[in-house]
């Protein structure tokens, strides 16, 4: 064994640490053994590749922008054709691009949206279970508040209240909805969490609150909350496609609900299947395949869902 | 005749890209009315050897060589009906923290009654009762709390009543695993006491399981010492406590600590405590020492070579190629 | 009586009672339990003090007001002569470089999400004593002490990947790296197994040794105690029932409950010179009507039935260091 200096050993030590990057490993190779997450996160990668596709549309041809490109051929709606993959709207936009621009916003609404609801719901719930006493009371009791508003009534009087909401402040509004459910079940992680002993141990050291919320507590939650931020998603992207549904969407950007409601308003709504299936079917399979990679997910997280059992 | 014959028997449980061997190569065997103690460290396999005789094992777990023998008849070939005849009846089994199983909702008596008109339904209930009342009485439980609910108990009468229930059919064996453990000081003292009055009163045969030697020395006639899946040390109670052969076996009576001034002379033990769960296949491993990572009697021919058992005595026998001179000192 | 008048710990008149929360839906009021009843006690500075006691004795609340992980209810403790009973803010902070614990389940007292090195070296980060090379100096040096060498090694791995055995060592690393002056050892060796736990014994003699470490080492075991301790204090349902020094107490134990301990061992582990008292009833008597009686009445098979069930015995002295709660000792 060589001598080794201790600025030496400190730098081996840091560049041996790739313990996240084991767990991950060890975690596929559970999430792979699940049919239901492989074809969820298969299902995810066309989604991704759709919003990511988006932007190409309108660089082949202006006519192909889904908000503003017009085809100067068509000012009617028309069923599928080379030129149209998917045919055109009632005023000869193209659908296909409007579809993948769809899957972006889909995207950005259910991520942002998600990750602003657990970030809120976990720094509440931690510090609710952690606390105790009148903070737990108080802050949970504001969660029960907003738990049992309607998501969608509050947001829909909010939006006849200042008319037009922007894309933004839907997903605001959602995240702010949203955080309770999320709150109550880090809370309860961090009650049973904070009775196991490396807490205490923690706190004879001296440890403060603020360190032994995000040094100890965090990183043994933080699992489970990324387990909920998938079903955080789906729902932001059906309270979104809901929302454009009914006409409160932002009239800036097209999103599935918003191309419903365009089929809706129209009276196409069973003249053209080919205008209403696509986003329909791409609202039901999103939401489906966030949904089965979340259960996926659950499994990995949860030693006692794994088949197989370990040696004592 | 012997009661159960345990030869060769080898335990291995399925991971998810191996096996891993958690009983290897252990052969015992076990006279009426005789108790035999496994004594080692968590993971040495002794839990599985003890659920195996039932044919309990979990279902990643399989036999993968040798025979269980009870009563001359071989465990795993027996049907589903046999062996069933044989469960609770013939052979009962105390589980680790099986107080803690007891049905809240149902008085005690009639639950250790209810054990018994399962294997013999044509019995009455009132006749199970008086026979729940007769063994409860005999296990220490006073009359006034025969038909308690759980919760009234505390653990010590909770841990009198499952023996009662594991002793109702009047078994000719009894597997107790780590019957006394997570019990308060006192109450080990007196179960061991209700154990080995039992044992005596009822000549049952016991398998008992325990990590403590001292306690397995307390009840037991014959004692074998486990480590790493392996039996490396049997023989009767006062050839392991007086003349321990193994390296092992001594380091374990060496670190047990007891009331009486002798000198505490163990070196602590520094290396990585590792490779005591060996993997299949390579054969070459088979008889190798399981004791070789921490032996400090270790010679360049215990990596070497597999080792042999050496017959000390007619009942006492032990794994370890370096015994012959040692044994003088 | 002929004490150093410094000790590190003293414990004035200690209680602690547990008040069940009201809660909706729970029809019977249930009684608050008393886990500490006056307890009084003095830690040298340097010895091992062993606190024995069976389960639901008090022993580990005793341990937890200590290391201030809990409020008492009552009574003083005083560190070097400072009352600590009390302190928060500031003092609390200094107070906790001062005194750490050693927990019962190393399975559970290491966070998994920490690396040894990040576990151990915690301590001197909070209370910001040293750079990070003298940070990886000190590691490296506590680690070797309680037996990993090279410590190097261990820096980067996770609790999961060490035995009970080595996980309750970095345990005793992470409490011995801030220089303690007291350390409550909660049966550090219950969970461990026996070749295991002579290990650990062995590392807490040596530190007392070598850094003049006080400890109080909590175990339900006479013969740990007896193996380890200096001094041994009895505990039984939140009552010191009886203290002194080690030897005293196996081989002339005053107290029925102390008798009774060393009964319950196993016969392997009883001294040879030792007579078997049998001081334990075979089925427990009722409580006395009176508020006043010996906490042990219910199970003494030598209670006098009158005084035993009317009044609360003090402790009484029976040598300048020996002292029991019995009628009857002396």
């Amino acid at each position: 064994m060589p001598v080794t200096s201790a600025e030496n050993t400190f730098s081996a030590y840091r560049s041996s640490r790739f313990h996240f990057l084991e767990r991950l490993k060890s975690g596929w190779l559970v999430y792979r053994e699940n049919l239901l997450g492989r074809i969820g996160l298969v299902l995810l990668a066309c989604f991704a590749c759709m919003a990511a596709g988006s932007f190409i549309p309108p660089l082949i041809d202006p006519i192909y922008h889904p908000m503003s490109g017009v085809d100067p051929l068509i000012s009617y709606s028309t069923g599928p054709s080379l030129r149209h993959w998917l045919g055109t709207d009632f005023i000869g936009r193209d659908i296909f691009s409007q579809l993948l621009t769809g899957a972006r916003i889909a995207f950005i609404v259910g991520v942002s949206s998600a990750f602003m609801s657990i970030v809120v719901g976990t720094i509440v719930g931690m510090v609710a279970g952690y606390a105790g006493g009148t903070t737990d009371t108080i802050l949970m009791r504001a969660a029960d508040v907003v738990m049992v508003m309607p998501t969608l009534l509050v947001i829909l009087i909010l939006a006849a209240l200042f008319g037009q909401l922007s894309i933004w402040i839907i997903v605001l509004l959602i995240a702010l909805f949203r955080w309770p459910a999320v709150a109550r079940v880090i809370r309860s992680q961090t009650l049973s969490l904070k009775r196991r002993p490396f807490v205490d141990a923690a706190r004879v050291t001296g440890a403060s609150c603020f360190r032994i919320i995000f040094r100890h507590i965090m990183p043994n939650v933080l699992p489970l909350a990324l387990l909920y931020m998938t079903f955080r998603v789906t729902s932001a992207i059906l309270i979104e496609a809901a929302l454009a549904f009914l006409g409160f969407g932002d009239p800036g950007t097209v999103s599935w609900g918003m191309m419903l409601q365009w089929v809706w308003k129209t009276g196409h709504m069973f003249q053209a299947p080919y205008w209403l299936l696509p986003p329909g079917i791409c609202i039901s399979l999103i939401t489906l395949s966030f949904y089965m990679v979340g259960r996926a997910m659950d499994e990995v997280l949860d030693p006692r869902l794994r088949k197989e059992k370990a040696l004592e | 005749m012997t009661l159960l014959d345990v030869s060769n028997l080898s335990i291995g449980y399925r991971l998810r890209d191996r096996l891993i061997k958690a009983v290897d190569s252990v052969s015992f065997s076990l006279e009426p009315g005789k108790t035999l103690g496994f004594v080692g460290e968590s993971g040495s396999g002794k839990t599985t050897i003890g659920m195996s005789l039932l044919r309990l094992l979990p279902e990643n777990a399989s036999v993968l060589s040798g025979s269980i023998r009870f009563e001359g008849r071989d465990v795993y070939s027996l049907s589903d009906e046999s062996l069933r005849a044989i469960r609770w009846k013939k052979i009962a089994m105390i589980f680790q923290a099986a107080m803690n199983a007891l049905n809240p909702v149902q008085r005690i008596n009639e639950q250790v009654a209810e054990a018994l008109l399962i294997h013999h339904p044509k019995m009455s209930k009132r006749d199970a009762l008086a026979r729940t009342a007769q063994l409860f009485e005999s296990v220490g439980i006073p009359e006034n709390r025969h038909a308690d609910y759980p919760h009234q108990y505390s653990g010590g009468m909770k841990q009198r009543a499952i023996i009662a229930m594991a002793l109702i059919c009047q078994p000719l064996l009894l597997i107790a695993d780590e019957p006394t453990t997570a019990l308060d000081v006192i109450v080990q003292g007196q179960i061991l006491k209700v154990i080995r009055a039992i044992q005596q009163e009822m000549a049952i045969a016991m398998i008992f399981i325990s990590h403590d030697i001292s306690v397995v020395a307390d009840v037991c006639h014959d004692i074998a010492v486990m480590y790493g899946g392996r039996i490396i040390e049997a023989g009767q109670r006062s050839e392991i406590l007086e003349t321990p052969a193994h390296p092992y076996t001594r380091m374990l009576l060496a670190s047990n600590l007891t009331l009486s001034d002798h000198s505490f002379d163990m070196p602590t033990v520094h290396q990585s405590r590792k490779a005591n769960i060996r993997h299949l296949g390579s054969t070459k491993e088979n008889d190798m020492c399981p004791f070789v990572c921490h032996c400090r009697q270790i010679t360049d021919h215990c990596q070497a070579t597999p080792q042999k058992w050496m017959v000390l005595s007619s009942s006492h026998r032990v794994f370890c190629n370096n015994i012959a001179g040692d044994l003088t000192k | 009586m002929n004490r150093s008048a410094h000790p590190v710990v003293r414990i004035d008149r200690l209680s602690k009672i547990y008040r069940p929360k009201r809660t909706l839906g729970s029809s019977h009021s249930s009684h608050p339990v008393i886990a500490l009843n006056q307890v009084s006690l003095d830690i040298e500075r340097g010895e091992i003090f062993g606190l024995v006691g069976g389960s639901g004795s008090g022993k580990t609340t005793l341990g937890r007001l200590l290391v201030k992980l809990e409020k008492s209810d009552g009574g003083k403790i005083y560190l070097s002569e400072n009352d600590t009973t009390r302190i928060r803010g500031q003092a609390l902070k200094a107070f906790r470089a001062k005194v750490q614990m050693i927990f019962q389940d190393p399975y559970q007292s290491l966070n998994p999400q920490l690396t040894i090195f990040d576990t151990v070296s915690e301590p001197l980060i909070i209370h910001k004593t040293s750079s990070r090379s003298t940070r990886i100096k000190k590691v490296r040096k506590v680690l070797t002490t309680v037996g990993f060498s090279p410590a190097e090694d261990y820096f980067s791995r996770y609790p999961h990947e060490l035995s009970g055995g080595q996980r309750q060592r970095v345990a005793i690393a992470r409490a011995i790296v801030l220089n303690p002056e007291f350390i409550v050892a909660d049966e550090p060796t219950s969970m461990l197994d026996a070749t295991n736990s002579f290990q650990i014994f062995n590392i807490l003699s040596d530190l007392r040794k070598k850094q003049r470490v006080t400890f109080l080492f909590i175990t339900h075991s006479l013969a740990a105690a007896n193996f380890l301790c200096d001094r041994i204090g009895v505990i039984y349902h939140g009552n010191l029932v009886e203290k002194g020094p080690a030897r005293q107490i196996i081989r002339h134990p005053a107290h029925p409950y102390t008798k009774a301990l060393l009964d319950a061992l196993p016969s392997y582990c009883q001294d040879p010179a030792c007579t078997f008292h049998n001081t334990l009833l075979e089925s427990p008597r009722d409580l006395p009507g009176s508020s006043h009686y010996c906490p042990f009445f219910t199970l003494c098979r030598e209670a006098d039935p009158y005084q035993c069930a009317s009044e609360t015995p003090n402790m009484i002295h029976l040598s300048a260091t020996h002292s029991a709660a019995c009628f009857k000792a002396g």
